[in-house]
């Protein structure tokens, strides 16, 4: 068992707003969104036409294969930032929610794909072979909070010396299927999200890949790596409570940011990269988390939902990623499409982009469906 | 790592139609059984939610989009039989859904083992389930608990590669851990695992 501290040196994202992350920081400290109206949405007949989609990079043109190409170039880009070579100790740890929902769609539609070629395990097996990366193959269909358990284990499995580093984090390629239940379930805004405004509407559906490269630190700093932020905490619960609706106390929530901060001291917790849906009940629940955990002051709070949509699967990822942005600038990236903040929920939302010069530790959190909770705690090095 | 199998079972059942009604029935009359007072749930499958999607698609396009009925589309992840089963059972602890073949249940062990190693749980459910709404739902479960007991059925550590006489080899984790609880039953040593995610084997303990 490893006391070293497991260390990031290198990000890689795809997203709605930028394929690199200083494009994507950028865009996100001047509030921008990547919310539009999608003409193949309108003319297949959806109910609700507005999502966040990716729409640059060298993207392969098949549905079916989206998801494991937003994969490959998130893979590399942290690969890359890393200057990692994966040996046969690296694991690959990957959260999805759909997994290659495109497969599942095109057999509806009468295509022969076998199943497999869709579910979410399809993406650590394409890093591994197009990497050739020989350690274990993990994937966590966990929904919205997939990416924080893939990057939650990858950790654990570090300390525990099953692997001397790791890939880590999440996919999910855009899914009619998921566009089509969300919208029907009547979750989804009909314009923008607007996470903690009190005249929110709803979630917005995204798509993205978000990896971070995972290390000992020792091993980062004998190979001359950067450490670009530390895994500091991670904590699971569950609310054993309703197949889609959050406990409304958020008592389930804060017990995963209670696991999650054992032995860290909550002053230091200088940011909330929250679940933030932009959906009342969930929004609200979060509050109400963030006040049993931390009282009367919880720390300022952005979703990155706004600007980027809902990468289910991807989501925790990519706040993990944006987490470690703000560690390394010291600055906390706003809460886009904030009109009125919901003063009943009682956060200091970020409403602009915010200088933190002693930011020394940021909570990312995500919860899904069936009331699987997750806190993730990045630290500056 | 050690623990210890308090319980293990597995089911067949024949087609059921919608996967909320499959799951809520084994949560309810057959996991309840087994996974009693569990704090902890490690789910290992390779198509939850697969199957679920691609009939959500086909009949929203046949209804037409704007009228597709939304109460199944929960069922089209991965997780949802996990939350079911956790909210039947009460689980307020970690919950882990592993995708993937037979290596899912080495990850669902391995997660197991570490929620009991560190305190976080004592009582952990191991389950497998593949083929939802295939003709033949498949399910498998074992309780790992943290404390020798009497009536334990074998003890489970991690471990080097065991002998192949011991190992256990089928495509799919349900498949698998039906395998090993039906060899555990005739009191063999049996093993599971891969080279890229370790081994774990399971000692007779009667």
């Amino acid at each position: 068992m490893s006391q070293d501290r497991v260390v990031v040196t290198g990000v890689g994202v795809v997203t709605p707003l930028g394929c690199d992350p200083e494009m994507l920081w950028a865009r996100l400290l001047n509030g921008e969104t990547a919310s539009q109206t999608w003409p193949d949405l309108l003319a297949e007949g959806f109910p609700v036409h507005r999502a966040c989609r990716v729409t640059e990079g060298a993207l392969e043109p098949d549905p079916t294969r989206r998801g494991r190409a937003l994969t490959r170039i998130a893979v590399r880009a942290a690969l890359s930032d890393s200057g990692l070579s994966p040996t046969g100790r690296t694991g690959v740890y990957v959260g999805t929610t759909m997994g290659e929902s495109g497969v599942f769609e095109a057999i509806a539609e009468g295509a022969e794909l076998r199943i497999d070629e869709g579910v979410g395990s399809v993406f650590a097996n394409e890093v591994a072979s197009t990497l050739r990366i020989e350690g274990p193959l993990r994937t966590y269909g966990t929904a919205c909070a997939a990416g924080n358990y893939a990057l939650g284990a990858a950790a654990a499995a570090i300390r525990s010396g099953a692997v001397d580093a790791a890939v880590a984090g999440g996919v999910e390629p855009f899914s009619r299927i998921a566009m089509l239940g969300f919208a029907r379930s009547r979750a989804m805004s009909p314009d923008l999200c607007r996470p903690f405004d009190q005249d929110r509407t709803g979630m917005q559906l995204g798509e993205a890949a978000a990896f971070l490269v995972l290390e000992p630190e020792r091993q980062a700093l004998s190979r001359g790596a950067e450490a670009l932020a530390v895994v500091a905490g991670f904590g699971l619960s569950g609310d054993a409570f309703h197949p889609t609706a959050p406990r409304e106390d958020g008592s389930g929530m804060a017990a995963a940011m209670r696991a999650c901060l054992a032995g860290s001291r909550l002053s230091d917790i200088g940011w909330v990269c929250a679940h933030g849906t932009g959906t009342v009940r969930s929004d609200a629940a979060e509050a109400n988390a963030l006040h049993a955990v931390f009282g009367d002051s919880p720390p300022p709070v952005s979703s990155l939902k706004g600007a980027l949509g809902h990468s289910m699967g991807a989501a925790t990822a990519v706040q993990a990623a944006v987490a470690v942005l703000a560690l390394r600038r010291r600055v906390l990236p706003p809460n886009a499409n904030l009109v009125c903040v919901d003063k009943t929920l009682e956060l200091d939302v970020v409403s602009e982009s915010r200088a933190a010069p002693a930011l020394e530790g940021v909570l990312s959190c995500g919860y899904s469906f069936g009331g699987l909770n997750s806190a993730l705690l990045l630290g500056a090095p | 790592m050690t623990a210890y199998v308090a319980d293990a079972r597995s089911w067949r059942s024949p087609r059921l139609q919608r996967a909320d009604e499959a799951v809520s029935a084994w949560a309810a009359e057959t996991l309840s059984g087994i996974g009693s007072g569990a704090e902890a749930l490690c789910v290992a499958t390779l198509d939850s939610g697969a199957w679920e999607s691609v009939h959500f698609w086909k009949t929203g396009l046949a209804s037409g989009l704007a009228f597709a009925n939304p109460r199944p589309f929960p069922w089209t992840l991965a997780n949802s039989p996990t939350g079911r089963i956790a909210q039947s059972l009460s689980v307020r602890g970690p919950t882990f859904t592993i995708v993937g073949r037979a290596d899912a249940l080495t990850a669902a062990l391995d997660h197991a083992l570490l929620e009991l190693a560190s305190g976080r749980a004592r009582r952990v459910l191991v389950a497998a389930l593949d083929g939802i709404t295939l003709e033949e739902t498949r399910l498998a479960a074992v309780l790992l608990v943290d404390v020798k007991g009497t009536e334990n059925l074998a003890i489970v550590a991690t471990d080097s590669r065991p002998p192949w006489s011991a190992i256990v080899v089928h495509d799919t984790a349900s498949e698998t851990l039906a395998a090993v609880i039906n060899r555990l039953e005739a009191a063999e040593f049996v093993a599971v695992g891969n080279d890229r995610d370790g081994w774990f084997e399971f000692r007779p303990d009667r």
